[in-house]
């Protein structure tokens, strides 16, 4: 059975529609039936024509990730596999769009509203969106992060909050699985750590900050995202939820913030979406901005280094041919000790691993009970300390 | 009226798959997209069939019998086109807008 989580009223600000409801379902199931069925008739071509054909003419050429590609594109089920894909995220925003445009003014007004905030949300908008983010629209996201299609617009926050729950509804319905993930892998590494300040680099709209908050009720929690629509959208989901959030319209390369101002840094499945040249800046400015003893968490996409099976490989790198993540494969070859060294961070303390994801599971008739389970799948997850005693 | 317009086609490559070229591709978004209806529909009577059930509202051949007002075929009429948009958004979509 597909997955049956949604959002309620409780956990977003979209109030979709039975038929866009249903559409939006729809666009979620294609996706969990590409990952499953047409993944897995895709993989039959693999093992039944593609490696032993690719084994017999040459061993080397059989664990090649790209020779591997090239004869899977050959192959039908692979093709129906990608094209699906592509076709999957493309129905997940437009049926998003849908409750999006029809609700768009309302969320404005809402916003408008907003009194006595608890937190603050401080917009630039002579800022200079990244190359990598206004070369395409990342994920197929029309409009991506950035686009405001009206003056003072949440819109596309409103559909990356919607879409992203579809794209992975085991996030939970606020979307804040990474965070738990993040969360958890710092918590197991560093059970006595008590941040007091702490900045989530490409926070979207302060969805994987929702844990933290909750587990730090004392800190003061910080946001940097280059989308604008994001930030409001996040704003003013935080205030209605009660969570103190500080948002800033920064590029993480160059957050504005000063040196040493915060004790725990953390970016959640963000470094996949920059770029080979992003990626030392952005170290190196979060060097910058901790604290003697302060500690960077990163959370991102497993590294082809850590998966052994090829097919898998290529399934994994499937989000940069088919879903306008072209960041997606590059990052995978990165060597992020040697990155983390250059951007300040001594050897040994530099820790690397997995974080297993945390899925939701909702409500079921066996168990009506919604609940958060470790999963069997581990996220890329990195802890830097800077070196120092903190004050 | 919100002033809120959002293509629903995405800037950035496209790759084609298959022998079959663009055109098949094409064709495959198009019975994905008709699928979706198909599941749209389906809800839809299935919420009202139950919700009616519940309130004891309809019986029995009322809606095999029934004969659309003008209202409710212009309404149909509507909904149809809207239908088509979705399901051949590949064919008649706005192309996605120049970067800013």
């Amino acid at each position: 059975m597909f997955d049956t989580a949604d959002q309620t009223s409780g956990d977003v600000l979209l109030q979709p529609l039975l038929d866009e409801r249903s559409r939006q379902t729809f666009a979620k199931h294609l996706r969990q039936f590409v990952f499953s069925s047409a993944r897995g008739a895709a993989h039959r071509a693999y093992e039944q024509r593609v490696a032993p054909a690719l084994a017999a003419a040459s061993p080397a050429d059989a664990r090649d990730r790209n020779k591997v590609r090239a004869a899977l594109l050959e192959q039908p089920e692979y093709q129906f596999f990608s094209d699906l894909h592509r076709i999957s995220q493309e129905q997940i925003w437009s049926s998003t769009a849908d409750t999006v445009e029809r609700e768009a003014s309302r969320l404005l007004q809402e916003f408008s509203q907003i009194d006595k905030a608890e937190g603050s949300l401080q917009l630039h908008p002579e800022l200079e969106i990244p190359r990598y983010l206004r070369a395409m629209d990342t994920h197929c996201m029309p409009g991506s992060y950035h686009t405001e299609w009206t003056d003072g617009d949440l819109a596309n926050g409103a559909l990356y909050d919607r879409g992203g729950f579809l794209y992975a509804p085991g996030g939970g319905p606020r979307s804040d699985g990474a965070g738990r993930a993040s969360l958890a892998f710092l918590q197991a590494k560093r059970p006595d750590f008590k941040p007091r300040r702490i900045l989530d680099l490409g926070c979207g709209t302060g969805s994987p900050m929702l844990p933290f908050a909750e587990a730090f009720p004392a800190a003061e929690l910080h946001g940097v995202d280059v989308g604008a629509p994001l930030l409001r959208f996040g704003h003013l989901r935080a205030e209605k939820l009660g969570v103190p959030m500080h948002l800033r319209q920064a590029d993480a390369a160059a957050t504005g913030y000063p040196d040493g101002h915060f004790d725990l840094i953390t970016s959640h499945i963000m470094f996949h979406e920059t770029s080979a040249a992003a990626v030392p800046k952005i170290l190196a400015e979060s060097f910058r901005l901790l604290a003697a003893g302060g500690a960077l968490v990163v959370l991102d996409l497993p590294n082809a280094a850590f998966i052994p099976d090829v097919f898998q490989q290529i399934v994994f790198d499937g989000d940069a041919h088919y879903n306008n993540e072209h960041f997606w494969m590059r990052m995978h070859d990165l060597d992020w000790g040697q990155q983390l060294q250059l951007a300040g961070f001594a050897k040994e303390a530099i820790e690397i691993g997995f974080a297993p994801m945390q899925i939701y599971a909702p409500p079921s008739s066996a168990n009506p009970q919604a609940d958060w389970k470790s999963g069997r799948f581990g996220l890329f997850a990195l802890l830097a300390t800077k070196p120092g005693e903190p004050a | 009226m919100t002033g809120v317009t959002i293509p629903r086609l995405a800037r950035g490559p496209r790759e084609v798959y298959g022998s079959g070229g663009e055109e098949v591709n094409k064709l495959l978004a198009a019975v994905t997209a008709l699928t979706a209806e198909v599941a749209v529909l389906r809800q839809r009577v299935r919420t009202l069939e139950g919700l009616n059930a519940a309130a004891g509202v309809i019986a029995g051949d009322a809606v095999d019998q029934h004969e659309p007002s003008i209202a409710e075929r212009e309404e149909q009429s509507h909904w149809n086109e809207g239908l088509m948009k979705r399901v051949f958004y590949r064919y008649v979509g706005s192309p996605p807008p120049e970067p800013r």
